[in-house]
């Protein structure tokens, strides 16, 4: 899986691209995520645009950088989110612990408020 | 500690138990598994991780009069063991896909796979040994694999079949189901217990959680083996199993009508029932006491049922199989194998299916 990186003010924005299927992915998520905080970047986005299926693995991935990033103090939101993806994040009741946005903008906006 | 937190580490904690040793990551999604261990190939993992999806377990059961969740048009499916009727509506399945209970002393699992529409009633007494199962969070061809939590064996929802694991081989007994209206149920079942919102789970029952998926032809979560393109992917039909053969009978080539049709699946006389109106669709075998009978609906004066049976000998036969009246009455049509399915899934698990009205 593919994962750019842009930070808007304090905002980073991560672009995922590629199915979220295990390793060596969810390694990569973690490292990103420590990596980030070590930066004192803790506001982060994942635009999940590009982002075709994610299993058990992968989402334990993001429930720990979600975990990461709020015991530095920040949080970690989702935009973009593809129906499919969005039934599962439904299904294990994964909406109720991400705020999710229609687009990666308006997740940077509401770190604003 | 903060709630927050403690939802998070208890997610973790379900997806990271989840772990199988015989399953490995594969490319682009797919899951490859182990030819020796599996009798199937091309497992999916499906996204929420062993028990990501809660089974129920003898869940509270409330009169038709105090499920104020349910519309009149909602699905359920229906299981009758003597006096006693049980509904298990659609509303709550989609969330949890397994309900283990017992019906009049009957050990069942009602287990319904939201992705391939289909509802089966699994015998929870294996071997002699009880069990339950629970939702492994793979899928064979889009369908639940489910698992029993006696052997951790991993079972095909729709082959009925153990896949993989210690019984790998074994078949799975099943009780025949009904699926129809909410309406039609309650009509039939005055006395029907329905499974209560009050599941031990904070779930939206009044939400269907996978959005358009139930009626968008092009939405299909994972690739499918054979695309028979015979019927619209999301059709349903009810689908009739007899050895290595299957016929099936779309919902829609009967719009409303009320009809019984006489039919022989791989040489097996059958009688198949339809409302359309009630979305109910029921089926026997027409061979009873070594005499094959011919059917004829009859929907006049009915009380209760959506229709009765009349068979060539004069007796009356209701939508249930049982003789109500006539020189048969009291004895039980046999109920054919079968389940109803949206097509896509059918037409690959069960290839070249004889479709009804083709």
């Amino acid at each position: 899986m593919q994962i750019k990186e842009k930070i808007t003010g304090d905002v980073v924005v991560l672009k995922f691209k590629g199915s979220l299927m295990g390793e060596p992915d969810t390694t990569k998520i973690r490292q990103k995520f420590h990596s980030l905080v070590n930066d004192e970047l803790q506001k982060v986005v994942i635009d999940m645009g590009g982002v075709k299926w994610i299993n058990s693995a992968g989402l334990g991935s993001l429930i720990a950088g979600l975990t990461t990033l709020r015991n530095a103090g920040g949080d970690l939101r989702l935009a973009n989110v593809a129906d499919k993806v969005e039934s599962l994040f439904m299904i294990t009741q994964l909406v109720k612990v991400f705020k999710s946005y229609e687009t990666a903008d308006r997740a940077i906006a509401s770190f604003k408020k | 500690m903060p709630k927050m937190s403690i939802t998070i580490m208890l997610f973790l904690a379900v997806i990271f138990l989840q772990c199988e040793d015989t399953i490995q990551p594969g490319g682009r999604g797919s899951v490859i598994t182990d030819p020796s261990q599996w009798l199937i190939s091309a497992v999916y993992d499906g996204g929420p991780g062993r028990d990501g999806i809660p089974a129920l377990q003898n869940p509270e059961m409330i009169p038709a009069s105090q499920a104020t969740y349910l519309q009149e048009t909602d699905l359920v499916i229906g299981f009758v063991e003597g006096d006693e009727a049980r509904a298990y509506p659609h509303a709550i399945l989609d969330w949890h896909e397994i309900i283990n209970d017992r019906v009049a002393g009957k050990k069942v699992a009602i287990t319904y796979c939201p992705l391939t529409g289909t509802g089966i009633a699994y015998d929870r007494v294996i071997n002699n040994i009880q069990t339950t199962f629970g939702v492994s969070g793979l899928l064979y061809e889009n369908n639940l694999i489910q698992f029993d939590r006696a052997t951790n064996s991993n079972w095909s929802q729709m082959l009925m079949k153990c896949v993989n694991g210690q019984l790998i081989g074994s078949q799975a007994s099943v009780y025949p189901l009904i699926e129809t209206s909410w309406s039609t149920w309650k009509k039939m079942f005055p006395g029907t217990l329905v499974v209560s919102t009050n599941t031990g789970h904070s779930r939206s029952y009044d939400r269907y959680p996978y959005g358009s998926y139930r009626t968008n032809h092009d939405l299909v979560l994972f690739p499918i083996g054979f695309d028979d393109t015979r019927l619209q992917r999301k059709d349903r039909v009810h689908g009739i199993i007899v050895n290595d053969r299957t016929n099936v009978y779309p919902f829609k080539t009967f719009g409303g009508q009320k009809t019984v049709i006489n039919d022989v699946v791989n040489g097996q006389p059958v009688v198949v029932g339809v409302s359309g109106a009630d979305n109910l669709i029921v089926s026997y075998l027409r061979t009873l006491s070594g005499m094959e009978l011919e059917f004829e609906v009859v929907t006049d004066n009915f009380e209760i049922y959506p229709f009765n049976f009349r068979s060539n000998d004069g007796t009356i036969w209701n939508v249930l199989g049982k003789a109500v009246s006539g020189p048969r009455v009291g004895q039980q049509l046999v109920p054919t194998l079968s389940y109803n399915s949206f097509w896509f899934a059918w037409g690959t698990f069960f290839r070249g299916a004889d479709i009804y009205g083709r």
